[in-house]
């Protein structure tokens, strides 16, 4: 074989060995660009009119564009800055990556109803050795406990709520965030 | 991102040195040229789709010594774009990219006496600078958010060729380009097949 044979066939490999390497699983396939962009909280529950502080993140920046939808569901700042509307229900907010739009993520999000406020002052009288709503336990010997207005977050358990013993007074009054059981 | 600025400048900069310290004023030749791009199967080809792709180019050749040359080249590409859609309960997705770049390199080609010096093999450094537009439209059950956008990275390339003259003027070039582009820095592999007309 001359020289010129073997440059010949030793260019071919050398293209050919460039034009068949092999092949990975990245990029922006549809669905699995989000992967890299990772948006926190991913599934919150918030109040309605109270916000929540969403953050997006890439290895090379932070910086996104945010949408909220249903629109009416509430607002998200620049920051990513979610407000909630007056109304309960589900949402999705919507992270994507300024610096490649390619790159999104998604968060679902519950509005919520607030809890509802106590009414009235009073006193109530808890059986020993029970846990009020208000997480104070009551030691052995004559309960009788006075509280101002307030609001329960939580839930307590059926057998150690206690109830008003006189006025309108309800200590009941939390609310069940989604998964706190 | 100022780095990906000043990257072609200083390749510009780094051929005008080189080949103004070869003694060499003025390019023996100069030409265009204009062919098919093929994105090999891979990460970019997810990008651009699989149609047919084209690109323009102006080149200036210098003799340095018989057989031997180097072509500064300067390339621009446009790929013919890809629109992908995915569905899931909580979103759909519809995604149209369409990428374009513009190349700048140096190639040393080697034109074999035995071969009759018809036939030519190079190698090539380039600076790529990529860029990809995108529509990224998101539907969930509550509506439809459209962000829409151009990223552009400059990366380094490495290419080989092997080229064919047909008359003084008329070359046939086939190139296979290697290079990344995008945040993740995906690898890009691309064969071409130009003409070039050489004034």
């Amino acid at each position: 074989m001359n020289q010129s044979k073997r440059i010949a066939i030793l260019g071919s490999l050398l293209v050919l060995g460039l034009a068949c390497g092999g092949t990975r699983v990245t990029g922006d396939r549809v669905a699995t660009v989000n992967q890299t962009l990772l948006l926190t909280p991913a599934a919150p529950a918030v109040v309605q009119g109270q916000t929540l502080q969403f953050q997006a993140a890439t290895p090379w920046g932070s910086q996104a564009v945010w949408a909220v939808e249903p629109a009416s569901a509430g607002t998200v700042s620049a920051g990513g800055l979610f407000t909630a509307g007056s109304t309960s229900g589900a949402c999705t907010v919507l992270a994507v990556w300024s610096q490649d739009v390619r790159y999104t993520a998604t968060a679902a999000v519950l509005v919520i109803a607030p809890p509802s406020a106590a009414q009235g002052t009073g006193t109530v009288s808890i059986s020993p050795n029970y846990v009020n709503a208000f997480g104070a336990e009551q030691g052995a010997g004559t309960g009788a406990t006075a509280w101002a207005n307030g609001a329960v977050v939580g839930e307590a358990e059926a057998s150690s709520v206690s109830t008003s013993a006189t006025g309108g007074y309800q200590n009941r009054a939390g609310f069940l965030p989604p998964g706190a059981n | 991102m100022v780095a990906d600025k000043i990257k072609p400048l200083l390749l510009m900069g780094l051929l005008t040195t080189t080949l103004g310290a070869a003694g060499l004023p003025l390019p023996g030749a100069w030409g265009v040229g204009a062919g098919l791009l093929a994105p090999l199967p891979g990460d970019l080809r997810v990008t651009t789709g699989a149609g047919l792709d084209f690109d323009l180019g102006l080149h200036a050749d210098w003799q340095v010594r018989p057989g031997q040359a180097v072509r500064a080249v300067l390339d621009a590409g446009w790929y013919s774009g890809a629109d992908r859609q995915h569905a899931d309960p909580s979103l759909a997705q519809s995604l149209s990219t369409r990428v374009s770049n513009e190349a700048l390199g140096a190639e040393y080609l080697w034109r074999p006496a035995r071969l009759g010096g018809d036939w030519e093999l190079g190698a090539g450094l380039y600076l790529i600078r990529w860029r990809v537009a995108s529509v990224n439209q998101l539907a969930t059950a509550g509506g439809t958010f459209t962000p829409s956008g151009t990223s552009t990275w400059t990366r380094e390339g490495l290419g080989v060729l092997a080229g064919r003259w047909w008359n003084p003027h008329l070359e046939t070039v086939a190139k296979v380009q290697l290079s990344h582009y995008g945040y993740e820095n995906q690898p890009t592999r691309v064969a071409s097949l130009n003409v070039l007309w050489q004034f």
